[in-house]
């Protein structure tokens, strides 16, 4: 999926998160527990039984109380991908799209890894399917590609909202849900956001479309056929039918970035002409947010 | 319309290639879209559906058909040669005894012709040419082809209805043929009643030549027309003359009409006709009047017929009848009495008996010589009577080889007038009373006035001479009976 020099390059990167969730195992990242960490939180008065190792003796010196020293304690970020694997997505594996969705999850799995998150993928169409196991540790990420390599495209309508339902039943902890999507859900992002922000989850809505999808500018007859339902339809395809379809996807986005916007969900929108390593810099940028 | 470019309009064969490419344009594509719902949102507002595409497209495809046209008859340059109203004209004005014709409301055809001609020239183009012929007896072109309205509004002003019938046939023909001098976008414009000889002819040419618009001007009436009325001298040499009548009934009821000749104006005679419908009736006439004078013929009909006769203009011939000439005969040579008193007892003649033959004759003498012919004859009217010379009698019109006298005989005469080869014209044959033979009389632009006088071949030997002669200005008929 990914060369040498391309992971070494993801090595500096880092995914950010704004909240602090609990995590199962030792990592990088601020923990909303306090203990066993090396960065001060705080103090409190002492209380029979605590660890006299977490005394703070200079203050004791100067106060003559016993306070003891509070250690933000680092641990580790399930990361969860949501990949749309629905029709419209691509016709096969190699569809542009699809090839690009694939390479973000690969990349920011693998970021994840390295960072000592766990990290799970929920291919989803209008249900989730075949989920890649929470895992952790980077050397799960051959395993990650082997799988993201083997991921075909569903003939299955895009149902964001029942598919984080569904995979929400199979997830125990919180984390950092990253959807990754070209968001054509006729019902919208609102209800899944909902569910994961009930869930205590932080989206990350990672939105991917063509330029053809989203600037077309061939007219002429044709026969339009959905990709995720078969429906089809003849049109004729003017100037100004084209123009009015641009605006359409214009608010389309603007609707889709609002709706995250509203909800604290983090948003980035790409088309997949960008270089998939700029758009990557750019979810991934802020790696100090999450230290 | 000419093209400049002719083989330009070759191109017009790739339109149906632009049609061609339509349709294949108009292929439907399938296009498998991700954002079917977004797609389907656009088309429900654009509320444009596909009927209405193809609407504009199918309109779209005749703009570029019709500008593909175009750009064809663009190239190949055309050039209106003449505008419609530019084009030359030619104006077949039918001025025959016909147009006279008055309608049911009492407007004259001819008028009305000529006011619609008048309309044309006045309203006509500067730069439009028109050619004015008319059918009045024969083809006559009144003017040229020409732009100027002053000179043909001139013309138009002069036209005058003959009383001459339709020569439409033949003045069409001369049309085409200054049609074509102005080449195919030439108008021929006939105006007539359509009453005109040859019809079926007339009216296959202009069914032939689209070109000729044929302008009907009248109603179709009834008409009882007097076509000719001819009085001439009996040719007998009596003081009778002849009229010859020809009178039609074009109506389509039988009609009755009389026929009243007046001379001087004093009525001579009444000839009574009943007409069958299309019938054509010819009749002689014969009265006695040495005078001459204004001779008059008159249809009058029954009053319960005059609705039948449309045209009035036809109904009157009116000519002049000469007088029997009086004829100054110079009697010359031995004195013949039986020949004297055959002159003198006619009512015209003045006889003047001369010994020696003068030197030069009056144009109105008749030198008339009996016995041999003599050594010199003066320059005039010169009559031979010679009843001991033999009688060659001709057929009517037959070549003559031989010369009228003998040659061999060493005729004098044959130094006047040489004969031989020539044709007798004018050769006419006058039935003569019964008991008398045929006789010639002959005239040739040579010999003004010969005359011949034989012996009538008789069976009881009798000698009867028959003496005829006519002078060149046709009065002078003389006949008379020697025995």
């Amino acid at each position: 999926m990914f060369d040498s020099q391309t992971l070494k390059k993801f090595e500096y990167l880092s995914l950010a998160s704004s909240k602090q969730f609990a995590g199962q195992s030792a990592g990088e990242r601020r923990n909303a527990k306090l203990g066993g960490g090396v960065e001060f939180a705080d103090y409190r008065n002492y209380a029979f039984g605590d660890d006299v190792r977490n005394l703070d003796w200079n203050v004791y010196a100067r106060f003559e109380t016993l306070y003891i020293k509070r250690f933000q304690e680092e641990g580790d970020i399930p990361v969860y991908f949501f990949l749309d694997v629905s029709s419209s997505m691509g016709e096969d594996a190699t569809a542009a799209k699809f090839d690009y969705a694939k390479k973000i999850v690969g990349a920011l799995g693998y970021v994840s890894l390295m960072r000592f998150d766990s990290v799970s993928v929920f291919p989803f169409a209008d249900d989730v399917v075949d989920a890649f196991p929470l895992s952790r540790g980077k050397e799960k990420f051959l395993p990650l590609a082997d799988y993201l390599e083997a991921l075909r495209p569903r003939r299955a309508e895009t149902r964001i909202s029942n598919s984080i339902q569904s995979a929400l039943k199979k997830i125990v902890k919180p984390g950092l849900a990253v959807v990754v999507s070209d968001c054509f859900d006729a019902n919208g992002l609102d209800d899944a956001l909902e569910r994961l922000l009930a869930r205590r989850f932080e989206p990350l809505v990672l939105h991917i479309y063509s330029t053809e999808e989203a600037l077309p500018t061939e007219t002429g007859d044709f026969e339009l056929i959905d990709a995720e339902t078969g429906e089809h339809t003849k049109v004729m395809i003017d100037e100004a039918t084209l123009k009015l379809y641009r605006k359409r996807f214009d608010a389309f986005l603007a609707k889709t970035r609002k709706s995250c916007v509203r909800r604290g969900a983090r948003f980035y929108s790409t088309v997949i002409d960008v270089p998939f390593e700029n758009f990557l810099l750019e979810v991934a940028r802020d790696v100090k947010v999450g230290r | 319309m000419l093209f400049s470019n002719a083989i330009a309009l070759w191109l017009s064969a790739a339109i149906p290639i632009v049609v061609y490419a339509y349709f294949i344009r108009r292929k439907t594509r399938e296009r498998v879209v991700s954002s079917y719902f977004l797609w389907r949102d656009v088309l429900v507002r654009a509320s444009s559906p596909t009927r209405g595409f193809r609407a504009r497209n199918i309109f779209s495809m005749l703009l570029a058909t019709t500008i593909a046209t175009s750009l064809v008859l663009a190239s190949a340059r055309p050039t209106a040669k003449n505008n419609v109203d530019d084009a030359p004209l030619i104006v077949v004005f039918d001025n025959s005894a016909s147009m006279s014709a008055r309608d049911s409301n009492g407007a004259s055809r001819f008028e009305r012709a000529k006011s619609i001609l008048a309309k044309i020239v006045d309203n006509k183009s500067d730069a439009r040419e028109i050619l004015l012929l008319t059918t009045g007896g024969s083809p006559n072109v009144q003017r040229g082809f020409t732009r100027e309205h002053s000179a043909l509004r001139s013309v138009v002003d002069d036209l005058s209805p003959t009383r001459e019938p339709s020569a439409a046939l033949e003045t069409l023909r001369r049309a085409l043929f200054f049609q074509r001098s102005r080449g195919d976008d030439a108008r021929i414009l006939f105006l007539s009643d359509g009453a005109f000889d040859e019809r079926d002819d007339v009216l296959a040419l202009i069914r032939e030549n689209p070109t000729i618009c044929l302008y009907r001007i009248g109603e179709t009436l009834g008409n009882v027309a007097l076509f000719a009325c001819e009085p001439r001298r009996s040719p007998t040499g009596d003081q009778s003359f002849e009229t010859f009548v020809d009178v039609a009934n074009f109506s389509e009821k039988d009609v009755l009409v009389n026929v009243e000749f007046f001379l001087n104006g004093n009525l001579l005679d009444v000839l009574p006709l009943s007409l069958k419908p299309s019938e054509r009736v010819q009749k002689v006439v014969k009265n006695e009047s040495l005078d001459g004078g204004d001779f008059v013929a008159r249809l009058a009909f029954n009053a319960h017929d005059v609705e039948l006769n449309a045209n009035l203009e036809d109904d009157v011939v009116e000519t002049t009848l000469p007088p029997f000439p009086t004829v100054n005969i110079l009697l010359c040579g031995d004195s013949d009495q039986f020949v004297a008193t055959a002159l003198q007892a006619q009512p015209n003649v003045n006889v003047t008996k001369i010994s020696a033959i003068p030197n030069s004759l009056d144009a109105d003498d008749l030198l008339v010589l009996v016995g041999d012919v003599p050594e010199t004859i003066p320059r005039g009217k010169v009559a031979f009577v010679s009843p001991s010379s033999d009688c060659q009698i001709f057929s009517l019109g037959e070549r003559i080889d031989e010369t009228f006298v003998d040659d061999a005989q060493d005729s004098v005469l044959a130094r006047y007038a040489n004969l031989t080869g020539r044709t007798l014209r004018g050769v006419r044959e006058f039935k003569l009373a019964e008991g008398f033979l045929s006789t010639v009389y002959a005239k040739t632009p040579e010999a003004p006035a010969l005359l011949e006088i034989g012996p009538a071949d008789t069976l009881d030997d009798s000698r009867y001479f028959v003496l005829n002669f006519e002078t060149s200005d046709s009065t002078f008929a003389l006949q008379t009976l020697f025995q």
